[in-house]
């Protein structure tokens, strides 16, 4: 055997590889979302950032799907995008400092808003400490309003 | 509750998700936290801390490394690939974690 033929067979077998592997992550993903929902255990899922999870068919099992969106123009346009591909239910504003930064969040994406988070020092800290800010400032304007998100969440399912 | 937390790096996805998981232990729901990015961090914003969340990251990567071609169920993949977290939310690694030469 020639050594291009080595290299062909070495690549081909390492397509396998990825194939197979991303195979069973999705399995595994799935069965942990579709097994939850049916033992009736409520699931959150945190997915990759950007278009390409999302867009593989892995928001399929949520009856709702937040878009995050901060005000940064960057933000907003990942979130156009998801929602031109179809994906996203509703959407989150986060990081938000004044009436024009929600503003212009909701001019940008096109989903119905669940709810707004205000920009919090004491969240950053937490999150600069590797702490949860529900745990180290769990009065905070931050935490408070992702409760109200929580609330419209529970209503939305009820 | 079934809720899927999608959007651009650094928008807070993982923050939010983090305390909403929480939130709805709070309120009585049983809550499956499900860690879907190759690199992981929702155990920080759970409040597991930074080692827990490095430790459950290295189990995952360990029982890829010598996964068996067996399907496991959801009680079994939260066993091996889950942890306790605050409140009593149950933190699962799903996907593969990054690593730049595996095998």
């Amino acid at each position: 055997m020639r050594r291009s033929d080595l290299t062909v067979s070495a690549s081909l077998n390492w397509a396998n590889y990825r194939a197979r592997w991303s195979q069973r992550q999705r399995s595994h993903f799935d069965t942990c979302s579709k097994g939850s929902a049916a033992r009736g255990w409520s699931v959150v899922a945190d997915l990759a950032a950007g278009t390409r999870q999302p867009m593989f068919g892995w928001t399929r099992f949520a009856r709702t799907v937040l878009v995050v969106a901060d005000p940064s123009s960057k933000s907003t346009l990942t979130a156009r995008r998801l929602v031109k591909a179809g994906i996203g239910t509703h959407m989150v504003a986060n990081k938000v400092q004044n009436p024009a930064d929600l503003a212009a969040i909701e001019a940008a994406v096109p989903l119905p808003l669940l709810a707004w988070i205000p920009f919090d020092l004491a969240f950053a800290d937490a999150e600069a400490q590797g702490s949860a800010a529900i745990d180290t400032d769990p009065c905070g304007p931050a935490v408070c309003a992702v409760g109200e998100l929580t609330t419209r969440l529970l209503e939305l399912a009820a | 509750v079934k809720v899927a937390v999608i959007g651009k790096g650094g928008s807070g996805k993982t923050a939010i998700a983090g305390m909403l998981a929480r939130s709805f232990a709070r309120a009585g729901h049983e809550v499956v936290a499900l860690d879907c990015d190759a690199n992981p961090n929702l155990g920080i914003s759970l409040g597991i801390g930074l080692e827990a969340t490095e430790r459950l990251a290295a189990i995952r990567q360990s029982l890829d490394d010598g996964d068996s071609e067996h399907a496991p169920g959801v009680e079994e993949l939260l066993e091996r690939f889950g942890i306790a977290a605050p409140d009593g939310v149950r933190l699962a690694v799903v996907t593969q974690i990054d690593q730049p030469n595996p095998g």
